[in-house]
């Protein structure tokens, strides 16, 4: 009996277009063969290139985008085949939080009538909710009367995150729920999240692009290429001791306070996509047998794995 | 690069806007010197975009008050006479925009036309900036998309805006804001959505554009670490005042005012990361919003140095602080000179 609340395997999304009626068909894999797990009060940061399919494997987590194949396990229930009307019963227990709260505010409704709504669902008719999970976030409760362009953008953020506290999810996803805000405000939501976890034992997919940011809100970290789940370790592991080159040349792009650029990296001579391992047309370790097939994702450590046939390189981390 | 004897490319004075309620941003003052990189940083809502959107006569019913005067760039080898952009007529400021100065908008989604492949928004900007066309025009729109990291240029331009990533999209943006090689880019926020190897590869290629055709840069962001990386100089912005506004280095060196320490202090760090330490230093309340700034230092109901005498009797103001021979330093804090380090 495993203790992850979510778990994905396989998980796999291709988009195909058309071209005009008769055109050719373009295939996007945009995620492929995506296996992990977020465990009951961890933190699981999401890192890769923009494009890499990070929003992609988070909604179809939550089932808000059908997988072409592949399975989600929330809390030990498979849902992949769950129909829309069972989803129902479930999809309370995982909460989305976008980078742009005014997304899941309306503009129209006061705070109190958008904190309510959740409790309704819940069958709760009384406020006494709504004022510890306003303070678990930090807001004051005199606010109820007010509608959401009278605060900032950080308090809306931590409005949006009360609105799906108040669901008493499992699971948040947090796809770049930190991104839009100033580094003040982006510190208060980032010691928040940490907090609930401690707190009510939260489980999070933190999804970011900052790896500083995602590397002090997360438990483990896992590091995305072109729909490929490249390398996952805990996050210091990850950090200090990169054993996927993708995640080494992420770490030596990452700006840092006080130095000057980092210098364009390195890349192999092969430039055509083919079978072989996505990150070869840019990987400096690249070999020929790297272009047979994608390697799996492996153990290479304790809680440590990556998807590098060159298992000996020592890359150099933080 | 930057030679601060000369006169500054754009040269902001006492800016003051409005929506008809209080004063958004407050007597503004910074110069920015030709091919010179000035990060605008600051808590979100001190008036950042408001400010810009200002100086580029992009905002609707705002009330604007003071001075924002663009001397001749590289472009026109320095020589045109300057234009004062507060006030200008509309005719005059869309001639001058794109081709003179140009943005890259904090809202990427919201400034591409969403029923316009991106071939064809490249193209109109290109037709109207350049005498481009035919092939020339197509190969120029397909190098600008290569410049900016945009693996497939050739596809992208078919598509339409909703079918990017939103990183993509950014780069798109990227794309159409320097195609006519402008003398001075506002970026607001050009990096957020991107993950930090095009990240590295954009910072690299408008640090490339500044020294290949001395384009001058206004860089707003909330990341410090990027700031760092690509600025000669960094202006703080607190509830609609610059703060403090100081060379690169000093800045990440020895900031002078609290609310910069706060912020330096605030930034994650990857160092941070390895020592698995799972929390950072908030400064505690907000920002006064418009309207409730008060006649004292704004940031003293936040700040731990706060006194009642000098900081709470009344408004600070920008003084300068350079030594003898240093480069241009400001900062607006009654202690500065106490709290030095
Ligand atoms: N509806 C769609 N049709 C076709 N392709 C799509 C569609 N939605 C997404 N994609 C593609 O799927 C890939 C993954 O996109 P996704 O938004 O998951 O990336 P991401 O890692 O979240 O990127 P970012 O960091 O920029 O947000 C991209 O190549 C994108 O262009
Ligand atoms: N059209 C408008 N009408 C009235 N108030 C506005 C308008 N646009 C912006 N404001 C207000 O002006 C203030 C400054 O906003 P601005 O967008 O310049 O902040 P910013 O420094 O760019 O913040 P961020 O870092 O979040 O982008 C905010 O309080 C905002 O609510
Ligand atoms: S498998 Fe080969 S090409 Fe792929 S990351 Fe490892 S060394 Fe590079
Ligand atoms: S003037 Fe006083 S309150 Fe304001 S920043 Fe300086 S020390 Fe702090
Ligand atoms: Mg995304
Ligand atoms: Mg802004």
């Amino acid at each position: 009996m495993s203790t992850a609340v979510l778990s994905v395997r396989g998980l796999s999304k291709t988009y195909v277009q058309r071209k005009g009626l008769f055109g050719a068909v373009k295939e996007t894999h945009a995620v492929r063969n995506v296996s992990f797990d977020v465990g009951r009060g961890e933190i699981l940061g999401l890192v890769g290139e923009s494009g890499s399919g990070k929003t992609t494997v988070g909604r179809m987590a939550m089932r808000l985008l059908e997988a072409t194949s592949g399975q989600v396990v929330l809390s030990g229930t498979d849902i992949t085949v769950y129909s829309h009307a069972r989803l129902r019963s479930v999809r309370r227990k995982m909460q989305l939080i976008f980078q742009d709260p005014s997304a899941s505010l309306n503009p129209r409704q006061t705070i109190g009538r958008i904190l309510r709504t959740p409790l309704a669902l819940r069958g709760i008719d009384n406020d006494q909710d709504i004022l510890e999970t306003l303070a678990l976030v930090g807001m004051s409760p005199d606010i109820l009367n007010r509608t959401p362009a009278m605060f900032s953008g950080g308090q809306r953020q931590r409005l949006s995150i009360a609105r799906a506290l108040l669901m008493q999810p499992e699971l948040l996803v947090a796809d770049e729920a930190v991104s839009a805000l100033d580094v003040c405000v982006q510190a208060q939501v980032v010691n928040l999240f940490v907090d609930l976890r401690d707190r009510l034992g939260l489980s999070i997919l933190f999804i970011g692009h900052d790896l500083a940011v995602v590397g002090v809100v997360s438990d483990r970290v896992g590091v995305m290429y072109r729909g490929v789940l490249v390398e996952v370790a805990r996050t210091a592991d990850l950090f200090r001791r990169p054993r996927h080159p993708y995640t080494a040349q992420l770490l030596a792009a990452a700006p840092r306070h006080g130095a000057p650029l980092p210098p364009e990296p390195a890349s192999s001579q092969f430039s055509q996509a083919s079978g072989g391992c996505v990150f070869a047309p840019l990987c400096s370790h690249m070999t020929s047998e790297c272009l047979n097939r994608q390697p799996d994702l492996s153990e290479v450590g304790p809680a440590h794995q990556s998807a590098c046939l060159r298992t000996e390189l020592q890359l150099s981390g933080v | 690069m930057t030679d601060r004897n000369a006169a500054p490319l754009l040269s902001v004075r006492n800016l003051t806007v409005n929506f008809g309620g209080p004063d958004i941003v407050d007597d503004l003052s910074f110069d920015i010197g030709q091919g010179e990189i000035v990060a605008l940083v600051g808590e979100s809502g001190s008036g950042k975009s408001v400010g810009s959107l200002a100086i580029m006569g992009l905002l609707e019913n705002a009330t604007i008050q003071g001075s924002a005067s663009l001397s001749g760039g590289a472009s026109s080898g320095g020589q045109e006479a300057p234009t004062e952009l507060v006030g200008l007529p509309a005719r005059r400021l869309r001639a001058l925009r794109g081709r003179r100065i140009s943005m890259i908008f904090q809202d990427p989604l919201s400034s591409l036309d969403p029923l316009q492949t991106i071939g064809g928004q490249i193209r109109e900007v290109l037709k109207a900036h350049t005498r481009l066309t035919g092939a020339a025009l197509h190969s120029r729109a397909i190098a600008l998309l290569e410049q900016v990291g945009i693996v497939d240029p050739e596809g992208c331009l078919a598509l339409l805006p909703q079918r990017l990533s939103g990183g993509m999209r950014q780069r798109v943006m990227i794309a159409l804001a320097i195609a006519a090689e402008p003398d001075l880019l506002f970026a607001d926020e050009p990096t957020t959505a991107l993950d930090v190897t095009v990240q590295a590869q954009v910072l690299r290629l408008l640090k490339g554009l500044r020294d290949q055709t001395g384009m001058a840069m206004v860089f707003i962001t909330h990341n410090l670490a990027v700031a760092s990386a690509i600025a000669d100089r960094v202006i703080v912005l607190y509830a609609g005042q610059v703060v403090e506004d100081a060379p690169a280095d000093v800045f990440f060196r020895r900031p002078a005012m609290p609310y910069s320490r706060a912020l330096l202090s605030a930034a994650p760090r990857l160092e941070a990361v390895l020592a698995g330490y799972g929390h950072l230093e908030a400064p505690r309340g907000q920002v006064p919003s418009p309207g409730q700034r008060g006649t004292a230092c704004r940031f003293a109901a936040r700040c731990d140095d706060v006194r009642e005498t000098p900081c709470l009797a009344s408004m600070p103001s920008l003084v300068s602080i350079a030594a003898n021979g240093e480069a241009h330093h400001t900062v607006r804090c009654a202690r500065w000179e106490e709290l030095a380090p």
